[in-house]
């Protein structure tokens, strides 16, 4: 009896000391974060708006989002300033993304991003994302289409991209990630505002180019294909424009399947050469014109002329960034130190100069493994 | 006293888990960055001499521990001494164990709680498991190991759609001297911190069976800790080494489609077994031996008072989790050194001659000490 006495007054004790912890939070006291835009402040340096998830109860459990604002001297401080306002601390576990505007970013997003992939609350797996608009801010005030939350919906957009491939997606911890790296430049998506029919929604298209942690420019849509082509990052999306029958409208291909291999080609006296091979296999999807799909010299034609489409966007992306930006967004330099450790560490230092000199040949092979349903183009009747 | 015993499965079981039980959160072979899995490689060969040695001792002398060795080779007074240096060693490793729970805990899960809190609560559990004896932490080990396998390789399975492999290309980019220096470090932190195991084996029931439960627990524990290398290597590339806790980073990045995610407070449990355990022997190993060394009748007097001391030992140890990791990462692989090679290797030298010179003394030696 007195055993089983003292192991109730136990239990009971541990019930009491170890039933609520310290940080003991209830749902209803946090106020949910879903996205984080940073800005210049009008008397600090930072401006940070919050979008924050209000779910409101009754019949239908609805989720609306609110914009929050606060300045602050470090990024830090502005989201602690919150509680001035909330009464609530911001809880981050279910942020989607993050907009840094352009003027932050062209001073270095360093001091930005480095509390958000410190701090334990936060997660660093999120989306950083670039504003075309004058601030970030705007796009958080734009309006969504299928979701009341934009973070949300810029978060679903940057997750189906990959049947687009007309941006990249950089999570925050791969940016940091190749900000160590010599070898590789970052990109990050841009996102801007697009109106239509009197509702202005977030758009996410084209990519800013980064040198270390600063903004030098940007690439658009057509442009970051070309780059993802390179990186062997693209999934998916459609190759067109240029790619004519009969001097009329262009052809949909869409993309099933692209492997790119890039290999580094050492010359005597330590000249780097690389060879891209890039491999696609597409479907033709659209045709607006009457065509025999079953001639196999009118599709080596096409086969070939979409080969050479890609091989000359390509080739102009790489020069392009090669003469402008003059930065290596493409991980040349990192394929090298992977692969050949012992020349890198020879060339290495000063990559981005041997960048812009940088002889790259491009090869481009195009399968077209079919036409949709539909194994022939419509024919008008005479 | 009824003598404990413990089956050769149990106590390889308690030895994997008290290799893995911090390795598996703090990260292991750090110096080598991306190379670091060859020093896991690496570690685990340089272990293996040490661990046939620590065997070699403990099959000399079947139901004897550390400090009864040590008391035979060198006699009353030497043989106190070293064993105050290894109470010293195992009461240190045991607030050490305690302290990286509290850091981890405290800067993971619950950073206003006073570290103290979660540190108390490991101190009891194990005042509890080592009260009721080695033959209770075995049968735990036992239970609680396919768990953890479970768990730890279900979490690796579902990250690789997160890894990238090419992260761990170039291999060999740094050359051969930061792979050394992190396969030192593994060898130190966690292979031959097993040396005070053989405070504890003496519990094992044949005089064959040390080599075999070191020799498999180790291969075992080194492949488990060779997998979470590879995965924390592959899913967060060269800042690997720049967390404090990568496996909870590296896992907090898994998600399966929508649902199946934040997965990290799984690996979490994982690591508060392993530091019970690990926790458990340490003051098990630090319990026998003041006993050993005041001449008690039995070690259980003595486990709540070492465990408080150990707890407040711990708490006291740093100011914060920089200061840690400076010293797990820097100081210790050579602080420990002593312990885990010399120490032995001067140990079984001395035994090895005096067995030589004469096996009679040996036998009596053993049959009427202690």
């Amino acid at each position: 009896m007195k055993k089983f006495l003292l192991l109730t007054i136990f239990l009971f004790i541990n019930v009491m000391i170890l039933a609520g912890c310290w940080n003991y939070k209830e749902i209803e006291k946090l106020t949910i974060v879903a996205g984080v835009a940073i800005d210049k402040g009008e008397n600090n340096p930072f401006r940070v708006t919050v979008e924050i998830v209000q779910i409101s109860g009754g019949k239908e459990t609805k989720a609306t989002s609110k914009l929050l604002t606060m300045e602050g001297k470090t990024i830090f401080d502005a989201v602690r300033n919150a509680i001035s306002l909330t009464g609530k601390k911001l809880y981050w576990s279910h942020t989607k993304l993050v907009i840094i505007s352009k003027d932050i970013a062209e001073n270095g997003i360093l001091r930005v991003i480095d509390w958000y992939n410190r701090d334990a609350e936060t997660r660093s797996d999120v989306y950083l994302l670039i504003s075309k608009e004058k601030t970030a801010r705007e796009i958080l005030e734009g309006k969504g289409v299928t979701d009341e939350i934009k973070s949300f919906e810029i978060a679903d957009t940057l997750k189906n991209e990959k049947s687009l491939s007309k941006a990249p997606t950089t999570e925050l911890w791969k940016f940091i990630n190749d900000l160590e790296s010599p070898g590789i430049s970052n990109v990050v998506p841009t996102v801007n505002i697009s109106t239509s029919e009197n509702i202005s929604t977030p758009q996410v298209m084209g990519l800013a180019i980064f040198k270390k942690a600063t903004l030098i420019g940007f690439l658009n849509g057509r442009e970051s294909k070309s780059v993802l082509f390179v990186k062997d990052e693209l999934k998916g999306g459609l190759i067109l424009d240029g790619v004519q029958v009969n001097n009329s409208q262009p052809v949909s291909l869409e993309i099933f399947k692209s492997k790119t291999k890039m290999e580094p080609i050492v010359k005597a006296n330590h000249n780097i050469e690389f060879n891209v091979n890039i491999n696609t296999t597409v479907s033709l999807e659209e045709i607006p014109t009457s065509m025999n799909l079953t001639d196999e010299i009118k599709l080596k034609k096409l086969t070939s002329r979409t080969e050479e489409v890609i091989k000359k966007r390509v080739g102009d992306c790489i020069k392009k960034v090669q003469s402008k930006y003059g930065v290596d967004i493409f991980g040349f330099g990192e394929n090298l130190r992977e692969n050949n450790p012992r020349i890198w560490n020879q060339i290495g230092n000063n990559w981005d100069d041997k960048f812009k000199e940088l002889k790259v040949n491009v090869k481009v092979k195009v399968k077209i493994k079919g036409s949709g349903i539909f194994s022939q183009s419509i024919k008008m009747g005479d | 006293m009824r003598k404990e015993q413990i089956s050769d499965k149990e106590a390889m079981f308690v030895l994997i888990i008290y290799y893995i039980g911090s390795s598996f959160i703090l990260g292991v072979g750090g110096e080598a960055k991306n190379d670091a899995w060859i020093s896991v490689i690496l570690g685990v060969v340089m272990a293996v001499p040490v661990i046939l040695i620590y065997a070699r001792l403990l099959s000399l002398f079947p139901e004897k521990d550390l400090f009864d060795i040590l008391d035979w080779a060198f006699g009353k007074w030497i043989g106190k001494l070293f064993a105050l240096v290894y109470i010293w060693y195992s009461f240190h490793l045991g607030a050490l164990v305690i302290r990286n729970f509290g850091e981890f805990t405290n800067t993971i899960a619950i950073p206003e709680t006073p570290m103290i809190v979660p540190m108390l609560c490991i101190g009891i559990i194990c005042t509890v498991a080592v009260t009721s004896g080695i033959e209770v932490i075995g049968r735990i080990s036992a239970a609680v190991l396919p768990i953890l396998i479970i768990i730890v390789s279900t979490v690796s399975l579902m990250a690789i759609p997160k890894m990238y492999f090419h992260f761990l290309k170039p291999i060999l980019g740094n050359g051969f001297l930061p792979i050394i220096k992190g396969g030192f470090s593994v060898f130190s932190f966690p292979f031959a911190e097993s040396v005070l195991l053989m405070g504890v084996f003496s519990s094992l029931k044949t005089n064959k069976s040390p080599y075999r439960v070191y020799l498999l627990g180790t291969v075992i524990a080194g492949l488990l800790i060779l997998m979470i290398t590879f995965r924390n290597i592959t899913v967060l590339g060269s800042t690997y080494s720049k967390f404090y806790f990568p496996a909870h980073i590296a896992v907090s990045m898994v998600s399966l489609g929508d649902f199946l995610q934040r997965i990290e407070l799984a690996v979490a449990v994982d690591f508060v077994f392993g530091v019970f355990i690990k926790t458990s022997i340490c003051l098990l190993v630090t319990c026998k031996g003041i006993a050993k060394l005041l001449r008690l009748n039995d070690y259980r007097s003595i486990v709540i008072q070492v465990a408080l001391l150990m707890v407040y030992f711990s708490y006291t140890l740093y100011d914060s989790i920089m200061e840690m990791a400076g010293w797990a990462f820097k100081v210790y692989a050579y602080y420990a050194f002593p312990f885990q090679v010399i120490f032995p290797i001067i140990l079984f030298v001395t035994v090895e001659i005096k067995v030589r010179r004469g096996k009679k003394k040996l036998q009596t030696g053993v049959g009427t000490d202690g």
